[in-house]
Parts: structure tokens; C-alpha cells; sequence
């Protein structure tokens, strides 16, 4: 099925759900709830509140729905409610959860082509260092690959608050990079 | 210095690592949600939220939490004491337009049907002083024990009655039928605004010479997924429940129907037990002085959360009558709380 027909299917989907039919809205919610936790999880780091995003995401969809004025527009609107949750989620708990990996720099997997253990740790404490929001646009930036425009019109803010946020955050997980040079401790205690 | 290109180089390879699939029973939680929560007529969907920028909404939502209480509203919040005992955050309540206060015949126990069914409906009704006076006493005592404030005589109940007005899109519907035992009427709702800010709590109503003497708001948000998936009826549940500390300690039993974490605080004793180690200790104790617990009402339930009248032993360890509530997880009780109405 090309996307065009995915899309179509989307719209119908779509407008049904907003007619009430849940088996239709069911359908949806399984056609987008991976996408929605790997988003979910980007941002907040940790599976349980990223399914709890999830779960109030769905259900706050299946409410507002009727509302949605452009139901090929579902997707996005879909991840801003997401965004909106995923910020929720992080105030609920404002002490984010500490459990960063460590792994000995020789590590069980080898040595990491791509990004190196070390690498790896320090962008993980730097990203938890970040505010939900710029966290999300790092997430939108790096994983989704948009654009600033994109996001901001996904996420209903002004492109200057989206380019303001990513600079700032670049600035934070570059530093997070730079800071730390020393090997990270491995034996037993929690990481700070 | 790490370029930009390098830092992106990383960012992307950093985001390439992490959960992508979710989970059937959070999609079957969240439908299963649906099932009770009604759609939002288009029509007359709000926009004011939704073009708020963020400072806006969260001082709108600043003013409903000041507003809390009322006809009445709880703005749930996460680790404070209550019901929930943690956790807030909006989940959304159902339309305005389809107020779900239960009919009479859906009462559980209740003996004071025509005042129970106003207090009920005014949950889901414009403010009306005359309506206020006439269901509360004038001493009357209004406790949101999530927002922590306490409304004290008919005038500040009526004044914040009033003020809920304000609120834009603020709904409450009444989400189980109401139990009650002697002079106390409780049932669960759901609360919310336009924003998606809302919650869920249990309300706790002192009923005297045809008034309220006393209400007290308790939060009722589930602290981790809601599944309404439970191996057992609840009032199967309920009634092992309520049976273990009236036999002697049997640690799988426990086990089978508390989490190894579980929390249990009661407020008729002032004791909190945590974990089942200290649990179990705490039911021995009880086994020792011969306690009983009775259960006298049917149990309602929100989501994860069950609740349900109960008339304790006459014994040092716990005595006199209280309200039960019980947050699962996987079918087993996470949280505990014994309030009590006596």
C-alpha cells in the first residue's frame, strides 16, 4: 500500500473515530501507538512514564477528536498531545529518574562504531539534565529529522522558540560532551 | 570542540537506541478507557487553551488548583498525601453533556436516596446558591485533602462553588454509584478542564439531620497504567482481602494479593506499614489480638482503584468503622489507605 492509499486509509480512520466508532479509533491507536512510544521514550528516558504518555495521549485523542478540523493533520496533532503529555509526565516527577547506564569501557558489545560508550553515557546525563521542552525538540530534530518550521507548526509554538530550544540544548549536550573527559566509575555506586 | 556536524552525527546515533514498540496492554488500558469516556462535541469544543501559550496555561491551571475544591475540584498533584497518594496529571473527564451521575436504582446501600441524588448531580449542574444552602449545613466543612484547603461554613463553600464558575470548561462527573455506610456517602468522579488538566478522586460525604456536616475530596489518579484487568471480581478481591487479617498469616497469601512494595497507610491507627515484611508483621500483630474486619458495603471502582466501607475489631491494633481504598497494579493491591468514618 503506497503512502498516499496509507493516507486516505488515515483520513477515513479518522473521520469515523470522530463520528464515535472506537473499532476505528482502536485501529488507529495500533497503527500509531509504536511510533508514539518511541517518541515518548526519546524524550522521557524511561518505558514506564513513557507508556503512561502514551496511554493519557490516546485517550485525551479519543476525546478531543471531534475537534480535529483537518483529520489528515492526525498524525501531527497526535504528537503534539504526545509533547503535551511527555511535559505532564516529566513535572509529575520532576527528579528524573537517575538509572544512566554504565558499562565498562570494555564493554559487552564491543566497541561502538557509531558513538562510543563514554560518548554514549555523557549525552545520556546531559539529556537528562535538559528541560522536557528541549529535550522534545532535540528528539523532533535528531529523530524525527524535521525541520525547525516543522516542528514548530507540528508543536503549535513560533519557529524562534524552536530554534532558541535547539540552540540551547546543542549548547547543553555539547558541553555535556566536553566537561567530562575523565573515565566514568564503573564499580557498583549509582551515577551521580 | 565538538562542530555542529560531529554533535549531530552523535545526537542521531544516540536517538537511534531506545523502545520502539509499545506495549498491547497500554493500548488495551487506554481503550479500555475509551469505552468510558465520552467524546467532546466539536461544536462546542473550547479553543481558549489551545492557544494559550505556556505560561497562560499554566497560570490558568495555577487558578484552578487555587480554585480547588468547590462543587467541588481537586487538582491532583503527584506525592502529596491523599488517596492516590501520588499522581496527577491530566486525564481527561468526560463531556459536560453527558453528566453520569448515577440514576437511584444504581445506589449501593444508600439510605438517604433524594439527598444523596442532589449532592450527586450537583457535581454536573451550574452553581445555584439556593441549591448549595440547602444540601450543606451552615457549619459545614469542605476538606481537599490533595490542594490541602479546607472551606469552613456554608458562605466559603458557596463562594468557591461560585468561583467554579469562572472556570472555563471545568466539568466533574460522578463515575461509580454511591456507597455508604452510617452517616457517610462516598463515590468516585472524575474532574478536568479544557486544558486536558485534570483528575480523578473519591469524595467523602458526613451526612447530618439531612446535610452535609463534613465532605472531604481525596485524590483517586492511578499511579502507573490503568488496566481495569483484574484475575478476580472485585468483590472476590475485596473479600480475601479483607479476610487476611483475620487469619492467620499466611506469607503467599499476602504475597498473592500485595505487591512486594506495597504501602499501607492507615489513618484510624495512624500507622503506615512498607513493604510486605512490615505488613506482615502488622497482620500478625493482628492475628494476635483476635481483629476482624467486616466489609459493609459493595465496592465501587475508578480505574485502578477500589474502594469500600468496613467495620473494624474492637481491638488495640484498630477499631471502629472507616472507608478502604485500595490502588492495584497487576491485579495486586500497590497502595492501601484506611481512612476513617467513624
Amino acid at each position: 500500500m503506497g503512502a498516499a492509499e496509507d493516507q486516505r486509509v488515515d483520513r477515513d480512520l479518522v473521520e469515523q473515530a470522530q463520528r464515535g466508532d472506537r473499532e476505528a479509533f482502536a485501529i488507529l491507536a495500533r497503527t500509531h501507538g509504536d511510533r508514539l512510544m518511541a517518541i515518548a521514550h526519546r524524550i522521557l528516558r524511561d518505558v514506564g512514564r513513557a507508556e503512561d504518555a502514551v496511554q493519557q495521549t490516546l485517550v485525551i485523542a479519543w476525546r478531543e477528536l471531534p475537534g480535529l478540523r483537518d483529520p489528515d493533520r492526525f498524525d501531527a496533532w497526535l504528537q503534539r498531545l504526545l509533547v503535551n503529555a511527555s511535559y505532564a509526565e516529566a513535572r509529575r516527577s520532576r527528579a528524573w529518574n537517575a538509572n544512566v547506564r554504565l558499562l565498562p569501557a570494555d564493554g559487552p558489545g564491543g566497541p561502538d562504531e557509531s558513538l562510543s560508550l563514554d560518548n554514549r553515557d555523557r549525552l545520556e546525563r546531559g539529556f537528562r539534565r535538559l528541560p522536557p521542552d528541549q529535550r522534545a525538540i532535540l528528539v523532533f530534530t535528531h529523530y524525527l529529522g524535521l525541520a525547525p518550521t516543522e516542528i514548530a507548526e507540528r508543536l503549535g509554538i513560533p519557529v524562534g522558540t524552536v530554534r532558541s530550544r535547539l540552540h540551547y540544548a546543542h549548547r547543553a549536550m555539547r558541553a555535556a560532551i566536553e566537561a567530562d573527559e575523565r573515565p566514568v566509575a564503573v564499580a557498583g555506586g549509582r551515577p551521580r | 570542540m565538538t562542530d555542529q556536524r560531529e554533535l549531530d552525527r552523535m545526537l542521531g546515533a544516540f536517538f537511534d537506541e531506545g523502545a520502539d514498540e509499545l506495549a498491547d496492554r497500554v493500548i488495551d488500558a487506554a481503550l479500555d478507557e475509551i469505552d468510558h469516556t465520552q467524546q467532546r462535541r466539536a461544536s462546542r469544543l473550547p479553543r481558549r487553551f489551545s492557544t494559550m501559550n505556556t505560561y497562560s496555561r499554566l497560570g490558568a491551571a495555577a487558578v484552578i488548583a487555587a480554585l480547588a475544591v468547590a462543587g467541588t475540584l481537586v487538582v491532583v498533584q503527584r506525592g502529596q498525601p491523599g488517596v492516590g497518594g501520588s499522581g496527577p496529571t491530566p486525564v481527561p473527564s468526560a463531556s459536560p453533556s453527558q453528566p453520569a451521575s448515577p440514576s437511584p436504582s444504581s445506589f449501593v446501600g444508600v439510605t438517604d436516596e433524594a439527598l444523596v441524588a442532589d449532592l450527586l448531580a450537583m457535581w454536573s449542574t451550574p452553581y445555584d446558591a439556593a441549591r448549595v444552602a440547602a444540601l450543606y449545613a451552615p457549619t459545614a466543612v469542605m476538606y481537599d485533602k490533595v490542594a490541602n484547603e479546607t472551606m469552613r461554613g456554608l458562605e466559603a463553600i458557596q463562594a468557591k462553588s461560585k468561583a467554579m464558575e469562572a472556570v472555563e470548561g471545568f466539568e466533574a462527573v460522578v463515575t461509580s454509584a454511591p456507597i455508604q455506610q452510617d452517616r457517610f456517602v462516598a463515590h468516585f468522579l472524575k474532574f478536568g478542564n479544557t486544558a486536558a488538566r485534570s483528575g480523578r478522586g473519591l469524595v467523602v460525604y458526613e451526612l447530618k439531620d439531612g446535610k452535609v456536616q463534613n465532605e472531604w475530596v481525596y485524590d483517586a489518579t492511578s499511579s502507573t497504567p490503568v488496566s481495569s484487568s483484574t484475575a478476580k471480581s472485585d468483590e472476590a478481591l475485596v473479600a480475601d482481602l479483607a479476610a487476611l487479617a483475620g487469619n492467620p498469616y499466611d506469607a503467599a497469601r499476602v504475597a498473592a494479593l500485595y505487591a512486594p512494595n506495597v504501602v499501607v497507610r492507615d489513618l484510624v491507627s495512624g500507622k503506615t506499614q512498607a513493604g510486605l515484611a512490615e505488613f506482615g508483621a502488622w497482620i500478625r500483630e493482628a492475628n494476635a489480638q483476635n481483629f476482624k474486619q467486616v466489609v459493609t458495603s459493595a465496592p465501587i471502582r475508578q480505574d485502578n482503584f477500589i474502594a469500600h466501607f468496613a467495620k473494624f475489631g474492637d481491638t488495640s491494633v484498630l477499631s471502629g468503622r472507616g472507608l478502604v481504598v485500595y490502588e492495584l497494579k497487576d491485579g495486586k493491591v500497590l497502595n492501601q489507605w484506611v481512612y476513617p468514618a467513624p
